[in-house]
């Protein structure tokens, strides 16, 4: 019995990669690969692009389905824990904030936290420069250098937060790699010079090497980068544009060595003049890069800037051109797009590999038979377009919601239009403190609140329930909490001391909770 | 709200009466001054009111408990809805949220997998409840993993919420309202209503919740009306009471013909007979399946009636009220130039919240109409047929297995299923649906009979 009457036989995927390799490992864990032959067609002569190193806690998930072990991941991808994002200078420069992987405060009879935090900082001007991220235990964490796992238990502290990995990208689709030919994956090495579609429907029937190879398929998986070599070469699917929101266009990686003692467990992203600047550490090596708009910063002088702002580098400079924006359609015909090939958002919020991930399964739920359901396309792509467009608001809220007039760049974000769904969010907060409700997408309340208080969106006004508390009684409670938070940080062990766990093998097994959100 | 802000509620009704007992129990703190208004003519309502889990559970963080429920407002447990199409056989839609995924895969792909058609009822503690004529002990459901919500006399529901109202200060009119004063000087996007007028008084208002079928308040704000009327072909509702056995039901049981759509509720005096049509009705009410295009406008909120209709044969419609007032007292005004965005806000989730449940009630309709459904509705249904998944959208209100159970009902299958179900071997699968089917027998079968009201000594 299978699950309809002409089910997929061959799965083509189309580059190697992150996403590549992602794509290969799920499907060959996750489908029954007795009646699937699944070949992944890379070349060497195509170098890869690290869609990012900084991940999302969502990958925990990803990997426990495909039954990875933490431990052995994390020394496989030289990977150090991730608690959050620190953003310096990105309302105004010196002003600096972490976007956590948890919750701030508590809410009390249903009146969410911030509520509180606002009334408080206003009634107690000895406050008003004070972050809620005192409120946040992964945020004190960060701060600390310290880790531990998330408790599973909800009445500890321990539980409000999650956490994700900084990875190397490219040793990740080795070790997956490995995991996938172990399952029958048949890795083909060539470089695609040819494409045959059936003349009638449009879809990919065969694709041709350049050593005179063909190999037909039933399902395509293009995961060939931004050019889009059979969704947009072939089938031509389209892509919109969104520049006019998220201008930054290039970017340029340079991995250096560590400097001594500094294993922070959050990523950094440093705004500067025409850009922001990543840091990401890794055990071996720290990676760098700037990401940038050619429009205001010529390519040169980026790669001189990020040269001068990272001493002791270990390889050149590798420098990619993008364009932010996405694949009207991620499925057409009998493609799907992964990865690059889909759309690409920048790496601010290290979404990259968590898109990548949220394709992979959404297919994987909706997986076509031979047929190819159509109905099945356009709910993956209703779906991939919706997250999208959520994450694409939430990234573009970093560079409109800025109070710096120090470059054309900023100038430009500042005043740009924004989508209405964004408009309406920020006004929203701005006049009330309410943040729009969104029930499903990545970025839900908490890290809204996290960026528009971090980015200096303050609402004057709050929840009129606060009210019913005096002064004292909010005092006492916000007080107590963040002394309880700094207590509960302070108790835990050292980054590094989690690291050498992983490898002498007194790892706990608190990594074998993944859940599926980004705050626990 | 400002401690002494003046409330207007405009209708009397059962909505009405939960609207002031909720807003008033809420606000309890700030005390501003609530007043319900009766309507001049108020249109005719179910005897009995549906209480949905939901509905109940809030009525129990007002400090209504559910033996309180039980008695005061002479109700039956309410389990879910037996539906019946088309003349299939009735096939139950209740609130249980679905047996528990077999390895991440959701259990209807597995039947799916050995049948074409299949038969979620052995897989249902409500299904099985009410084939075997049994039901937990009040206050067991939550052990045993069956919500439940109530059915209960709209008299006495009723007189329950206005009881608690007034004994947080809620105040009433002594008249019914037959005019609306307009603010002036209000920019003409964001009337304002100033005051109410009855026959003798102006009451000025701060805020207005219109609850009238007439949009009294409500549409001298807002004109502009969304018509369902062709994806829900429902012009009139006639409701009858008919003498009965005495026996309390613990389902609704509706049945959709070539005419009509026709539900029986039956409670111990009566047998509640409620039928939708869709031509006009000689005795009965007209309805306009829709909603307005803004729920909150100015300083006024539409609910319940006021709010449109899109049905009530699944859901009931209290819960409908509730929520829309919870979404309000989370987003009520904070200072003048808040309410337009606040207001914008409101509209946004209320409209995604209604437009799901306008699914929900049409699909009822969408077998033999495949081609006039909404689009979202139309592409839920596809899905449905191409893979056996559901389709959940933005502010999703209805729970994935509660569309299992209405596509069953209609006799609308899958082609195809979850390729993860292919996975389990056959040996195990039988196995696992065994185990599962007998845990539901199981539990059912330590439930006592039915046949009386248990845990009420107080029979109605």
């Amino acid at each position: 019995m299978t699950s309809c009457e002409a089910p997929l036989k061959k799965i083509v995927i189309v580059g190697g990669g992150s996403a590549g390799w992602m794509t290969a490992a799920a499907l060959s864990h996750l489908l029954d690969s007795s009646r699937l032959q699944i070949t992944l067609v890379e070349s060497a002569q195509i170098g890869t692009v690290g869609v990012g190193e900084a991940t999302l806690p969502h990958l925990r998930f990803f990997n426990q389905r495909l039954g990875i072990d933490e431990p052995e991941f994390m020394r496989e991808t030289q990977a150090t824990y991730k608690l959050g994002i620190e953003f310096r200078n990105w309302s105004a420069p010196g002003e600096s904030y972490i976007h956590p992987f948890g919750d701030f405060g508590r809410s009390m009879n249903g009146i969410g936290f911030h509520h509180f935090w606002l009334r408080w900082r206003k009634e107690n001007p000895d406050r008003s420069t004070e972050d809620i991220g005192r409120f946040s235990l992964p945020v004190q964490m960060a701060y600390g250098d310290r880790f531990a796992y998330p408790d599973t238990d909800p009445r500890s502290m321990l539980s409000s937060f999650s956490y994700a990995y900084h990875i190397d990208a490219s040793r990740y689709a080795r070790f997956l790699r490995g995991r996938s030919e172990k399952r029958g994956v048949l890795r083909i090495e060539g470089l695609v010079q040819q494409v045959t579609q059936e003349p009638e429907t449009g879809h990919i029937r065969t694709i041709v090497l350049d050593n005179g190879r063909t190999i037909e398929g039933d399902l395509f998986v293009d995961c060939s980068g931004f050019r889009g070599l059979l969704i947009e070469q072939t089938l031509k699917a389209g892509y919109e544009n969104w520049t006019h929101w998220l201008p930054c266009d290039r970017a340029v990686a340079m991995p250096t060595e560590h400097v001594a003692g500094q294993l922070p467990p959050f990523t950094r992203a440093t705004a500067v003049g025409a850009g922001w600047r990543w840091q990401i550490p890794l055990q071996h090596r720290m990676g760098n890069g700037l990401v940038y708009a050619s429009e205001f910063l010529p390519d040169p002088a980026a790669v001189e800037q990020l040269d001068q702002a990272t001493p002791a580098a270990l390889a050149d400079p590798v420098l990619l051109r993008f364009t932010t924006g996405r694949r009207k359609s991620m499925w057409k015909a009998n493609c799907v797009a992964i990865g690059l090939a889909g759309g690409f958002l920048e790496p601010l919020e290290s979404t990259g590999i968590h898109l990548i991930q949220l394709a992979i399964m959404k297919l994987v739920e909706l997986l076509p038979s031979r047929a190819m359901e159509p109905t099945l396309a356009d709910e993956f792509n209703r779906q991939m377009q919706w997250e999208i467009e959520r994450i694409r608001d939430f990234i573009i809220l970093h560079y409109c919601a800025t109070q710096r007039t120090d470059t054309d760049f900023w100038n430009h974000c500042r005043t740009m239009e924004l989508p209405d769904s964004l408009h309406h969010s920020i006004d929203l907060f701005r006049r009330s403190a309410e943040v729009a409700g969104y029930r499903e997408g990545l970025f839900l309340e908490p890290s809204w609140i996290a960026v528009l208080l971090g980015q200096k969106i303050l609402p004057k006004c709050w929840h009129p329930s606060v009210d019913a508390y005096s002064g004292e009684q909010i005092h006492h409670m916000l007080a107590g909490l963040a002394d309880r938070i700094g207590e509960t940080a302070n108790h835990l062990p050292p980054h590094d001391q989690a690291l050498q766990a992983i490898h002498t093998g007194d790892s706990a097994d608190g990594w074998r909770h993944p859940s599926m959100s980004l705050y626990r | 709200m400002r401690s002494g802000a003046r409330i207007a509620i405009v209708g009397e009704n059962a909505h009405a009466w939960t609207a002031a007992a909720m807003l008033a129990h809420a606000l309890r703190i700030e005390q501003p001054s609530i007043r319900v208004f009766p309507l001049a003519e108020e249109s005719a309502s179910s005897p009995v009111v549906s209480l949905s889990p939901a509905a109940a559970r809030h009525l129990r963080t007002m400090g209504v408990e559910f033996e309180e429920i039980w008695t005061k407002t002479r109700g039956g447990m309410l389990i879910g809805m037996a539906l019946s199409c088309a003349g299939r056989q009735p096939a139950m839609v209740s609130f249980e949220t679905g047996p528990p995924l077999l390895n991440g895969v959701a259990v209807h792909h597995y039947l799916r997998r050995q049948s074409e058609q299949f038969d979620i009822a052995p897989f249902s503690l409500a299904a099985t409840a009410l084939a075997e004529g049994r039901l937990p002990d009040l206050g067991h459901h939550e052990k045993d993993g069956m919500p439940h919500g109530f059915h209960v006399h709209e008299r006495w529901y009723r007189d329950t919420m206005r009881s608690l109202a007034l004994s947080h200060g809620v105040l009433t009119s002594p008249k019914p309202v037959l005019g609306v004063q307009m603010a002036t000087h209000t920019h003409p996007a964001n009337l304002q209503v100033s005051a109410l007028e009855t026959e003798d008084q102006a009451y000025p208002v701060d805020f207005v919740f219109d609850l009238s079928a007439s949009r009294l308040v409500a549409g001298r704000l807002e004109k502009d009306f969304y018509d369902w009327s062709s994806w829900i072909p429902l012009r009139s509702r006639r409701i009858e009471t008919i003498p009965e056995s005495g026996v309390v039901d613990c389902a609704e049981r509706w049945t959709l013909t070539d005419s009509d759509l026709v539900g029986e509720i039956q409670q111990a005096e009566h047998c509640v007979r409620i039928s939708y049509l869709p031509g006009s009705s000689g005795t009965g009410s007209s309805l306009t399946p829709g909603r307005p295009a803004r729920f909150w406008s100015g300083n006024c909120v539409a609910l319940g009636a006021a709010a449109g209709f899109c049905g009530d044969w699944i859901l009931g419609t209290i819960h409908q009220v509730q929520s829309g007032l919870l979404r309000w007292l989370g987003l009520r005004p904070r200072s003048t130039e808040s309410g337009p965005i606040l207001a914008a806000e409101y509209d946004r989730l209320t409209g995604l919240e209604s437009e799901c449940l306008r699914d929900l009630h049409a699909a009822v309709f969408a077998a033999g109409r495949p081609t006039d459904l909404p689009e979202s509705l139309a592409h839920r249904l596809s899905l449905y047929r191409a893979s056996g998944r559901i389709a959940l959208f933005e502010g999703e209100s209805v729970a994935a297995w509660t569309w299992v159970q209405v596509w069953t009902a209609l006799g609308i299958f899958p082609e195809k299923y979850d390729a993860l179900a292919d996975r389990m071997p056959d040996s195990a699968l039988a196995s696992e649906l065994a185990r599962l089917s007998a845990t539901v027998s199981q539990t059912v079968a330590s439930w006592p009979a039915r046949t009386t009201p248990p845990n009420r000594s107080d029979s109605a």
